[in-house]
Parts: structure tokens; C-alpha cells; sequence
């Protein structure tokens, strides 16, 4: 598995190369051959909810459902057209002052209000709100990514479906140059320097699996799951917790004094060293144009000596 | 003659107790042989002066993790059986127990509640979590009192009383989690019940509420068999009938309280446990609390346990096992109630 997953690394790697012999990120994008404004509408795509949806024209007033499509959109210069957001978004700031359409609730009827001729959605909303739109003929894209190349995915779709292919194109671009300096430097750590990492993402100990967005992050950083057999968002026994014995713990909810204090985990190496980090849980949770941010942010807590010093 | 269930049934339970204490505490989510496992127990007992310390990971897991653990799910189990044997008494309702009747609720509301301001008391300290659960849980039990009492108490109305209350307090847990933004991440804990990550001063609370509780049960267990006969019986047969039921009551509802403030809501066992044993030895009081309490026990261990074990290294939510087992007994119960 892990000698697969060098393997596609290093292809990726390979391939980023090759399709740009710069590695300056502001000069990568250029290459791509997609021109600005150069798609024809009505458009059809297949989003990652596997969805056939038809866009006639260019969307000018876009809804989104979720933060992560909203930083996405952020990210793609669509900043005059998104309309609404959620209670939830809080990046960027302008997101602030824009009206609000719910939270992980949607109020439909405020969605429609915006007469929106786009809304992002994720399926995490429930299929209700994603039907209950649908009836109203409004075009939904549903953006998923539950791994790194989904999304790079979600930014491709956002972009085709609001005429800013190239401008995903460029984003992405510049992601996976970030995405290659992160490699550049962890590949030089060798295997058994790396810590393990404990991820807790709940105070009952509820952690990140192998096969999570998160989990990735955590790899791509240079860090081994400890939970890495685990699959989704598994709650874990304590004695196992200490029996893995791990050498960092990531928190995305805060409290480190809480763990540090925390009763009979004072054998495990993390807590004895207090290498104990709070991550935020933006950066790393949000499957959008930050989660680089988010790995880069893992790597520093991991190896301050050689990510820290960037900074 | 008139002794000897006691024996039996106390003997038999004690020992089953014991031997279930020793079994739950050697079965784990990792595989640790049960030589280590009471090595580092003895070690602890005789601080390390017969036997010598283990290494710490192994010390941590099974002193700090595990026995605290097992200790804490047998006196939750007795504690809320224990509760829920005086409500179905006082009450005479075979389907009260503080999580029907919402005082789990109102208790785990007054809990969250001081948590959410982030009340903090010097000389109160760790029993302010408690206290507040205790107020919710009267709280609650008045509500539901006064709800249901218009000329005497009937079954439906304490139970629909009961339903009304806890879903208010259940909604006012859910709005107090859904507020704060980062501090009371433990919906499932709250909801659901967990027993993970309790230390030894969790034990303490528990115990000591136990004690207190158990105490009263047993000086009036005599005043609790004559209340089974009604109220009005009750007390031309010489029993407090007011002082008698608000004091059982108010310490119902400590015991519930004090189990909410360190677990979450755990639900059935207050109302599941007092029928078995209702069932194996009868309807008499003196013999019936010590019995629940140490079946309450004996069956929170085992929960905990399957909890703990069933797909390592993951936890299952406690209130999934004991609802699982809680739930077709109390649909068996409410049928044979209708007929």
C-alpha cells in the first residue's frame, strides 16, 4: 500500500514536472491551455455526486451551501457573484456581510429568495435540500471530496461550470506546487524518523481514519496514522490510544491543556514530550483551496526544525 | 427461615459481582494477559511493595483507563437501578425510571448548563458539575409532578409527563450544545451516554452518591413495601407517607443526578434491572435494594464490557447496548401492560 502510494507520488511528482518546467507557483498556471472565458454555455457536467447538471448561461449569481465551495469561489475570483453563504463561513472575511441561507440547515426558501442561477452544494446537506432545489429548476453542483484529487476535482468543476477554467486551472496548479515543495521536504525524512500521530478530532476520542481527507493530509505531512487502519470517523478505545503510544497528538477542537492533563496518558510519548497541537480545524477539515495550508500546518507542528524556519 | 433469601440472593449476587468485577477488568480492547493485568492491580494495592510496578503503558491502560473504567460502570449500573427500583416504588408505575420519567434530562440540562457559563466554584469544585446536575433533576421531577398530578397520580399521565419533560430538556441540552461554539463538543456524551475517559474521582462521586442513596433505601425499605399497597394504606399503616415519599424522591433523583453528571444519559437500566429482580426474588423491599443495586451493577459491567470489546478498537456507544437490550423489554412490558 504505502510503496503504491510512493509510487503515485512520484508519478505525480513526474507529471507536475514535465507539464511545467518552472517551479515558480505565479508562472505555473500559464501553461494551461484553456483561455479565459472560453466555455460555451448550456453546459453539461457530471458533478461528484455523480449528477448530470445542465448550466444554460454563465452563472451571475452564485449560492453556496457550503464552506469549502465558498472558498473555492473565493479562490476563483467570483467574489461579485456569490450572493449567500452559510452561517458557517467565515473565510474569507467579505463572506461577513453577505446574506446567510442557514447553517448545516438550509432554509430553502432563503436559497430561492436569492434567485440564484447556481448553487454549490455538498452531500453532507442531506439529499432532501438537494432535491427540494432541483424541483425549482435551479442547477446544483454538488462539490465532494473525501481525498486530495477530488478536490482538485471540486476547484475543476467550479471553475468549468463559472467560466473560470483557467483561473482553476492556475489555482490548482498552484496548490500542487505547494503540494510538491510539502514533498520535497518530507521525502528527505527517513521512515523511521517519523512520528506517529494521534488525530482527535472529538474529546471522546473520536479520531480521523486511514482513508479521510484528513488522513491524507496527515501522510502527505509526513506523520503515520496511528489510526491509519481505521476507516472514516471512528471513536477509539483510550487503552488503545495508549498502547499506540504516539509521539504527536493533532487536536482540531483545542483544549491541548485538557489532553495534556488528561489522566493515565502520561506514559505516552507526545503528552511526556508535550508535543501536543492545536490545528485549525478550518484549514483541515474544509476540502477547499486551503487544505495546502492545512498540510503545510501539520508538517510545522510535526518538524518545526525544517518547516517552521520557512515562515 | 426468614433470612435466607437474604443470604442466597446477597451471597449468590456478591459472588457473581466479584467474579464479573474480575472478569471485566481482564477482558480489554487490547490484548493484555490477565497475569499483567493483576500484577499492576496488586502492584497498586500494596503500592508496589509485593508486587513491583509494571511499565508505565501498562500501568496507565489498566489502573488509570481500565479499573476506573469497570469500577465506575458497576456503581452508574447500581445507582441508576437503584433509582429507578424507588421511582417504580414511590410512584407505583412499573415504567418509571429517571430516563422515562426526563430527570436524566433535566439532570444532564443542569449539567450542561454549568458547563455552558462556565460556572466555577472554589469550594465546590469538582461536585459543582453534580449539584447543578442534581437541581436539573429535581427541576424536572417537580415538572413532572405537577404535570401528572391532578386527582391522584395515573400511568399515562406520569408517563406522557414524563415524555413532555424530558424532550423539553433534551431540546434544551441540544440549543445549549448547538450555542457554544467549541466548548461542549460531547453531543454523543450528553445524548448517548459514554463511560470513556472517566478517572477515579468520577469514581468517588458515584460511589459516595451511591452510599448516600442506598442508605435511605435500606432504613425504609420496610416503609417502601407498605407504599406498594397505596398510599392511603400506607399510612393508616403508620408510614410519613409525604416525608417518606419526598426524601426517597429527592434521593431518586441525587442518585440519577449524580450518574447523568459523570456519564451522560445512560437509559433502561433504572427501568430494566428492578423487573428482572422483581421477577427472580419477589416484590420485598429489605431484599429487593441490595439485590437491584448490585444486579444494576453486575449488568452495566457486562454492557460496558461488550461495549468496549465488540469491534476493537473502535467504542460503541453504551447506550446502544443497553438500549438494545432495554428497548424489547420494554415493549414486552408496555404490551402486557394493555392487556
Amino acid at each position: 500500500m504505502r510503496r503504491v502510494s510512493v509510487f503515485l507520488l512520484t508519478l505525480l511528482l513526474i507529471v507536475g514536472l514535465v507539464g511545467c518546467s518552472s517551479t515558480n507557483p505565479r508562472d505555473i498556471g500559464l501553461n494551461s491551455p484553456r483561455k479565459p472565458g472560453a466555455i460555451h454555455y448550456p453546459l453539461k457536467l457530471t458533478d461528484q455526486a455523480g449528477r448530470h447538471v445542465t448550466i444554460p448561461r454563465e452563472p451571475q449569481r452564485i449560492v453556496s451551501l457550503i464552506p469549502s465551495a465558498t472558498e473555492i469561489a473565493f479562490a476563483l475570483h467570483l467574489d461579485k457573484r456569490v450572493v449567500a453563504v452559510t452561517n458557517n463561513d467565515h473565510y474569507p472575511a467579505q463572506v461577513k456581510n453577505l446574506p446567510k441561507v442557514g447553517d448545516m440547515k438550509i432554509d430553502v426558501e432563503k436559497v430561492l429568495a436569492q434567485k440564484p442561477d447556481l448553487v454549490l452544494a455538498s452531500s453532507l446537506l442531506g439529499q432532501d435540500v438537494i432535491n427540494q432545489l432541483q424541483k425549482y429548476r435551479v442547477p446544483i453542483l454538488v462539490v465532494d471530496a473525501k481525498n486530495l484529487r477530488d478536490v482538485y476535482r471540486s476547484i475543476d468543476l467550479v471553475g468549468q461550470a463559472t467560466n473560470r477554467a483557467r483561473e482553476s486551472d492556475h489555482l490548482i496548479a498552484q496548490m500542487e506546487a505547494k503540494q510538491r515543495a510539502i514533498y520535497r521536504q518530507v521525502i528527505q525524512i527517513p521512515k523511521q524518523k517519523r512520528p506517529k500521530v494521534w488525530i482527535e478530532v472529538g474529546p471522546e476520542l473520536f479520531t480521523a481514519g486511514g482513508n479521510t481527507l484528513l488522513g491524507q493530509m496527515l501522510q502527505l505531512a509526513g506523520g503515520i496514522n496511528v489510526a491509519q487502519k481505521e476507516k472514516g470517523w471512528p471513536q477509539i478505545s483510550a487503552e488503545q490510544v495508549i498502547r499506540w503510544n504516539p509521539d504527536v497528538i493533532l487536536t482540531t477542537y483545542g483544549q491541548v491543556d485538557t489532553i495534556l492533563k488528561r489522566k493515565g496518558f502520561s506514559s505516552v510519548h507526545a503528552i511526556q514530550k508535550k508535543r501536543v497541537y492545536a490545528v485549525d480545524p478550518d484549514r483541515t477539515s474544509r476540502p477547499g483551496p486551503r487544505i495546502m495550508d492545512g498540510i503545510e500546518e501539520i508538517a510545522t507542528a510535526l518538524y518545526p526544525e525544517r518547516f517552521g524556519a520557512q515562515r | 427461615m426468614k433470612v435466607s433469601p437474604l443470604w442466597l440472593w446477597g451471597g449468590g449476587g456478591l459472588l457473581f459481582f466479584v467474579v464479573s468485577l474480575i472478569a471485566t477488568i481482564s477482558i480489554g480492547s487490547i490484548n493484555l494477559s490477565w497475569i499483567d493485568v493483576w500484577h499492576v492491580i496488586g502492584s497498586h494495592l500494596t503500592q508496589g511493595r509485593m508486587f513491583p510496578y509494571l511499565d508505565p503503558a501498562t500501568d496507565a491502560i489498566v489502573w488509570q483507563i481500565r479499573a476506573p473504567r469497570v469500577l465506575l460502570s458497576a456503581g452508574v449500573g447500581a445507582v441508576l437501578a437503584l433509582s429507578g427500583l424507588i421511582f417504580q416504588t414511590i410512584l407505583r408505575n412499573p415504567l418509571a425510571d429517571p430516563y422515562i420519567l426526563g430527570v436524566s434530562s433535566g439532570a444532564a440540562a443542569g449539567a450542561v448548563c454549568s458547563l455552558y457559563w462556565g460556572w466555577t466554584s472554589l469550594w465546590l469544585g469538582i461536585w459543582l458539575t453534580p449539584i447543578c446536575a442534581m437541581i436539573g433533576a429535581v427541576i424536572a421531577l417537580s415538572l413532572v409532578w405537577f404535570l401528572a398530578r391532578t386527582s391522584g397520580i395515573s400511568h399515562e399521565r406520569l408517563i406522557l409527563a414524563g415524555v413532555i419533560v424530558q424532550s423539553f430538556f433534551g431540546a434544551l441540552v441540544s440549543l445549549a450544545i448547538a450555542l457554544a461554539d467549541d466548548q461542549l463538543h460531547r453531543i454523543m456524551f450528553w445524548l448517548l451516554g459514554s463511560l470513556q475517559l472517566r478517572e477515579w474521582t468520577h469514581v468517588e462521586v458515584v460511589f459516595v452518591a451511591w452510599c448516600i442513596g442506598f442508605l435511605l433505601a435500606v432504613l425504609l425499605s420496610q416503609e417502601l413495601n407498605l407504599l406498594t399497597l397505596g398510599e392511603r394504606m400506607a399510612s393508616h399503616l403508620g408510614v410519613y407517607v409525604r416525608q417518606v415519599r419526598f426524601l426517597l424522591l429527592t434521593s431518586a433523583s441525587m442518585l440519577a443526578a449524580a450518574a447523568v453528571s459523570v456519564t451522560g444519559t445512560i437509559g433502561f437500566i433504572g427501568l430494566v434491572v428492578p423487573h428482572i429482580i422483581r421477577q427472580l426474588i419477589g416484590h420485598d423491599h429489605r431484599l429487593l435494594v441490595p439485590i437491584t443495586s448490585l444486579g444494576g451493577a453486575i449488568f452495566l459491567m457486562w454492557a460496558d464490557c461488550l461495549a468496549r470489546t465488540v469491534i476493537t478498537p473502535r467504542e460503541l456507544p453504551i447506550g446502544v447496548i443497553t438500549a438494545f437490550v432495554g428497548a424489547p423489554f420494554f415493549a414486552f412490558l408496555l404490551s402486557r401492560n394493555t392487556r
